[in-house]
């Protein structure tokens, strides 16, 4: 509204003129009241209060976890399984008696008749959608995918020159996964983006030198957990999934490579 | 029976009070004082800080919480202005310069026509200071805060057809000052 259009004949303002006047005055403080009323009594009060009921809320939240973990042994594999990615065991060496276990969640031969499913055949017997990484490195391409059902985990290979990449993923209520490493093996934290991970290289190799996963399974082992084997794996959490990669081979990608696959997996 | 919570029973609760409302007794406080925004803003502070010394005493609702704010920025006002004891208005359009009146949704006003706006916000500021602080406060709560004429005399303890003349009245003496060639 200007001026002009409320002017009358005898030049004084309309009511209307006034009244819309009035009401245009709105201003506002300026940042030097809002620096101000930082310091009000209110404010700090109500500030204290905040970090105290957090704080009473954390303590009590800390308190009933630890309860929980110490308590329950379910909980305390979960609680290892989000606290630590891998599971160092107590040394360097140990003996796995497999005869009681399925050889074949064990050893997985990289070969296209131990993984003869797609990704939307795995994503099928799964139940959860298979992700995979968006972009390859040069010269690697899927092999296919395996489907280990006590776990719910689904294993995609790949395989590139001279190398062979797992991509595991399993939803973390499915429970703990048969993996873990030396007591001397050097974990490193890793980040990318938003999301925490844990890189380590090398692996369990049988006492005489020779990889664990020979074509032949024995019925018992005698394993060391060997830091230069060419094997190098990358975990973490993605919400309530928990993923792997792992190259074996002297060619095979690592950390770099890992993360940078890791980063385009969707 | 059914007992509320006092409405500003914690700091939680008194923030939550300045957020809703810091604005209203500003815009009150500044225009009651003629535009002046830092003490406008010395006093809105004060308010506050008296409210919440006094919080425990406060018996009203959340919706009466604005009334008794405003009670205590109108004595601050008068206070202020005993002090002062000056009548006349020290608005500078420096002052509105540093506002934000409201526009034309998707129309910005040419440098010409916000000059001429803060030329009239400084006669409309002069013109208010020379009637009567109740008045004053008619218009203030009317078309500043945009209260409805009902809530206006209940805040005040009229009867809502008075407050209604009162300010018709005072917006005909606004428009009988204005100087015919500043429009």
């Amino acid at each position: 509204m200007t001026p002009e259009s409320n002017q009358d004949e005898t030049k004084t303002p309309s009511p209307e003129y006034i009244e819309n006047l009035l009401r245009q005055l709105q201003p506002r403080p300026s940042p030097r009241f809002y620096r101000r009323i930082v310091k009000a009594p209110w404010k700090s009060r109500s500030t204290a209060l905040m970090l105290r009921q957090f704080g009473l809320a954390a303590a009590a939240l800390v308190m009933i976890i630890t309860l929980g973990i110490v308590i329950s042994p379910p909980l305390r594999a979960m609680a290892r399984q989000w606290i630590l990615l891998f599971l160092p065991d107590a040394q360097d060496q140990m003996e796995l008696s497999i005869e009681q276990l399925d050889v074949q969640e064990l050893y997985h031969y990289a070969t296209p008749e131990n993984f003869p499913y797609s990704v939307d055949q795995l994503s099928h017997l799964a139940g959860y959608p298979v992700s995979q990484p968006a972009l390859l490195l040069p010269g690697m391409q899927l092999v296919g995918g395996r489907y280990e059902i006590k776990t719910l985990t689904t294993v995609l290979l790949y395989q590139g020159a001279g190398y062979n990449l797992f991509l595991s993923q399993r939803p973390i209520e499915a429970g703990q996964e048969y993996f873990s490493i030396g007591a001397s093996a050097i974990v490193e934290s890793i980040s990318f983006g938003d999301i925490q991970g844990e890189y380590v290289a090398g692996g369990w190799v049988k006492r005489s030198g020779l990889p664990s996963t020979e074509p032949v399974p024995p019925t018992e082992l005698h394993i060391q957990w060997d830091e230069t084997l060419p094997q190098y794996t990358l975990r973490w959490q993605v919400h309530d999934f928990a993923y792997q990669l792992r190259s074996t081979g002297i060619t095979g990608p690592q950390k770099d490579e890992l993360i940078t696959l890791a980063q385009t997996i969707r | 029976m059914t007992h509320s919570i006092h409405p500003l029973h914690d700091s939680t609760a008194f923030t939550e009070l300045f957020e809703i409302h810091h604005l209203a007794v500003f815009r009150y406080t500044n225009a009651l004082l003629g535009g002046s925004l830092h003490e406008a803003e010395d006093l809105t502070a004060e308010t506050f800080l008296r409210a919440w010394k006094s919080r425990h005493r406060f018996e009203g609702d959340q919706n009466s919480a604005l009334s008794w704010l405003l009670t205590i920025a109108r004595h601050l006002v008068i206070d202020a202005a005993r002090r002062k004891k000056v009548r006349q208005v020290d608005t500078s359009i420096a002052d509105i310069d540093d506002w934000q009146p409201l526009h034309s949704q998707g129309h910005t006003p040419s440098a010409e026509h916000q000059a001429i706006h803060r030329e009239q916000v400084a006669l409309l500021f002069g013109i208010l200071s020379t009637l009567p602080a109740d008045r004053r406060e008619l218009l203030v709560l009317r078309y500043i805060l945009g209260w409805q004429v009902k809530q206006i005399a209940s805040h005040l303890g009229m009867v809502e057809n008075t407050a209604s003349v009162y300010i018709h009245r005072a917006i005909e003496q606004i428009r009988r000052d204005w100087p015919s060639e500043d429009l």
